[in-house]
């Protein structure tokens, strides 16, 4: 499954690069100079890392040992060394949370964007943290204590560093 | 040391030891501490604040201020990246990977108190640089020519790209996809708009700092948040202490000495910048780590590197501000407008007539880094602490100072939304274990490239690639290219064979259960234990 994902994601650089190369093409050589210099070998080497890829998939069909390709890759780097719990560092982090729980952070997440947007930086900024707060069950004086920080935070922003947030778009 | 100059030294040490300069140094340090803490807002933001003020202040208490402020937001800053994962200030970006892994892994107290020992450290050395290099480091300075710094830049970046990742290949294509990113906008040369989409906004090109912490920063707290842990997450019930990071970085010295070396050399080249300094002595320090696996993840060499590099550069970078009028960073470009406003000429005048004012300087860094990194580790217990705190706590305030520090930059709301489209980027590229330093690195480094190389292809034609700079650098670019990848093949297949001639999968059960490492890839950590 990763390494569909890998090969999907390296796919989808991949092509955003060629469209970059492409458009890249018609400008005028100074303009055009180091995307080309840079952006043909990306190229190349995206393509470099879909045959390690599939270097991979083979080897491992076979049990064989990691082949070279797929070690500078990085697909398959030491026999899974790197991601072994080395000396001192016997912390394993598993994803053990459900796509539901990433579903209602991101929600969240375009919420805090949009409330900032509508109500502007410090009322929607503010209301944004405490209603995180209450939905995250915080004890009433952590929701209160940091609402109140980033109010304050705001009031500083905005006093102090003379930062000029953008009007709501409410009013 | 002749008995002028050291009659300058001590003038400079006695203006610096005024009780007015010593108060406005502290403001200063204060005022630098609390916005350096704040993302996106560091030591830049801080000095184009306080430059207002300076108006009505002499030379050496306007310099105490500004040279004060930049010392303790640059230290904050860091301090930021290890504890959070947001970097205070984009010059900062390199201590995330391993700062902040060591604080993921309930050792957040000792990245601190390496971080600000070595921070210290390479401000002394950055400052002692730059009362004796002058005279010695003007040739090399001005022999540096376009292609030169070309071939540095260049440098950095495959060396970072090849080394950091741990993966050579992806990381040579995220180096590369960010220098092509950081294309976009108007070409400066021919004034050609590069992939805005038509977009006024995007004229001035993608932001650093949205991209910056939207990479690095958003992943991380909204990952936390998700699966409702803290930043040192099970690690935390085994929090050390700060006095072994200080101690770390004491014996590591050498390496404080290499990378303190390294970023004086790239302040003083004008141009290049902090973050430069930075990730170049990261690729260094991590070169020589002792347990390859913690790169990225929590090496202790990974924290040194770039902590001695953030404050030395400081000290290196003035040398070409007062020495030839040439900034060597933002932040120096905002000094020589603090230069300006006092009246003051950059140049010979500053290294004759106003030397005492010159020493001013070395001494006001020295006195401002000491007394910010004590006052850091009286307050470090607590910012240790954060490590702890669930994040779930954390994921909203953290947030809002994300939005806000994407948006302040260049005041556009554009740009919140390109944090939000890096963040998934930075999601993905994490999930999938794809390295996102070399990516930041191309992104930072590449505006500069292409400057250097414009002008070298300009001037010298092709003939810029045969000039002994560039052939000297080129090779150790091609060296930090090979052999890295070579070691890594050499070292799998050596692990590769000894894990075949390793007895079958039932007769290993018990090894495995003992403590012992599971034989493959990820995956392994999942499978029921039950099953042995």
């Amino acid at each position: 499954m990763r390494g569909k994902a890998d090969v999907a994601f390296a796919a989808v650089l991949g092509l955003i690069g060629l469209l970059m190369v492409y458009e890249a093409w018609a400008w005028p050589f100074a303009a055009r100079m180091l995307p080309l210099a840079l952006g043909i070998p990306f190229l190349v080497l995206v393509v470099i890392l879909q045959i390690t890829f599939w270097i991979e998939v083979r080897s491992r069909g076979r049990g064989g040992v990691p082949d070279a390709a797929a070690v500078a890759a990085g697909s398959r780097d030491d026999g899974g060394a790197a991601r072994r719990p080395s000396q001192g560092a016997d912390v394993v982090v598993v994803d053990d949370a459900s796509p539901l729980a990433y579903a209602i952070h991101g929600a969240w997440f375009v919420a805090f964007t949009v409330l900032v947007w509508l109500l502007g930086f410090p009322l929607g900024g503010t209301l944004s943290v405490a209603a995180y707060l209450v939905y995250a069950r915080r004890p009433w004086p952590v929701v209160a204590l940091l609402t109140l920080m980033t109010a304050a935070f705001f009031w500083a922003a905005i006093a102090w560093l003379k930062i000029g947030f953008p009007d709501p778009l409410l009013w | 040391m002749d008995g002028a100059t050291f009659q300058a030294l001590i003038e400079g040490l006695l203006s610096t030891l005024n009780v007015t300069t010593l108060l406005l140094m502290s403001a200063g340090i204060v005022a630098g501490f609390v916005i350096g803490i704040l993302p996106g807002l560091g030591g830049t933001a801080a000095l184009a604040l306080m430059l207002p003020f300076t108006f009505a202040m002499d030379p050496v208490s306007a310099f105490a201020l500004l040279l004060g402020m930049l010392a303790s937001s640059t230290t904050a800053s860091d301090l930021t990246s290890v504890v959070l994962g947001v970097p205070g200030d984009a010059v900062s970006t390199a201590l995330v990977l391993d700062g902040y892994g060591m604080s993921k892994r309930g050792q957040g107290g000792r990245a601190i108190g390496a971080v600000l020992t070595s921070s210290m450290l390479g401000a002394l050395a950055g400052a002692f640089v730059l009362a004796i290099a002058v005279p010695v480091v003007r040739p090399i300075v001005l022999a540096m020519g376009s292609p030169e710094l070309f071939a540095v830049t260049l440098l950095g970046i495959t060396t970072v790209g090849a080394v950091v990742s741990g993966a050579p290949i992806k990381g040579l294509i995220l180096a590369a996809f960010g220098v092509m990113l950081s294309t976009v906008g108007q070409d400066p040369q021919t004034g050609v708009m590069r992939y805005t989409f038509g977009e006024p906004e995007l004229w001035g090109g993608l932001g650093l700092v949205p991209v910056t912490i939207g990479m690095f920063a958003l992943p991380e707290i909204f990952d936390m948040a998700v699966r409702n842990t803290s930043v040192a997450g099970t690690a935390a019930d085994r929090i050390d202490s700060v006095m072994a990071g200080v101690r770390d970085t004491f014996r590591h010295w050498w390496l404080v000495l290499r990378s303190a070396v390294i970023a004086i050399f790239i302040g003083l080249l004008p141009g290049l910048g902090g973050s430069v300094a930075q990730w170049v002595s990261y690729g260094h320090a991590v070169q020589g780590a002792k347990d390859k696996d913690l790169v990225g993840k929590g090496a202790i060499e990974g924290v040194i590197g770039p902590g001695t590099a953030s404050n030395a550069k400081d000290g290196a970078s003035l040398i070409p501000t007062v020495a030839f009028g040439v900034p060597g960073s933002v932040s120096m470009a905002i000094l020589l407008g603090a230069f300006l406003i006092q009246g003051l000429v950059p140049g010979p005048s500053m290294l004759t007539t106003q030397l005492p004012l010159t020493f001013s300087f070395v001494w006001v860094l020295i006195f401002s880094n000491i007394v910010t990194v004590v006052l850091c580790l009286l307050v470090a217990r607590r910012l240790r602490a954060l490590t702890t705190v669930s994040g779930r706590v954390l994921f909203a305030p953290v947030m809002v100072l994300l939005l806000v520090a994407s948006f302040a930059e260049k005041r556009s709301f554009l740009d919140v939304l390109i944090m939000v489209g890096f963040g998934v980027l930075g999601w993905f590229m994490m999930k999938l274990d794809w390295p996102r330093a070399p990516f930041v690195l191309g992104f930072v480094l590449g505006g500069l490239a292409e400057r250097y190389l414009f002008i070298s292809v300009d001037r010298y034609g092709m003939g810029w690639v045969t000039r002994p700079g560039v052939i000297l650098l080129g090779g150790l670019t091609v060296l930090g290219l090979v052999v890295p990848i070579t070691l890594r093949i050499r070292a799998a297949r050596v692990r590769g064979a000894a894990e075949h001639q390793q007895p079958p999968e039932g007769e290993r059960a018990d090894a495995t259960d003992a403590g012992g490492p599971p034989a493959s890839g990820a995956g392994s950590s999942r499978e029921p234990r039950g099953s042995t």
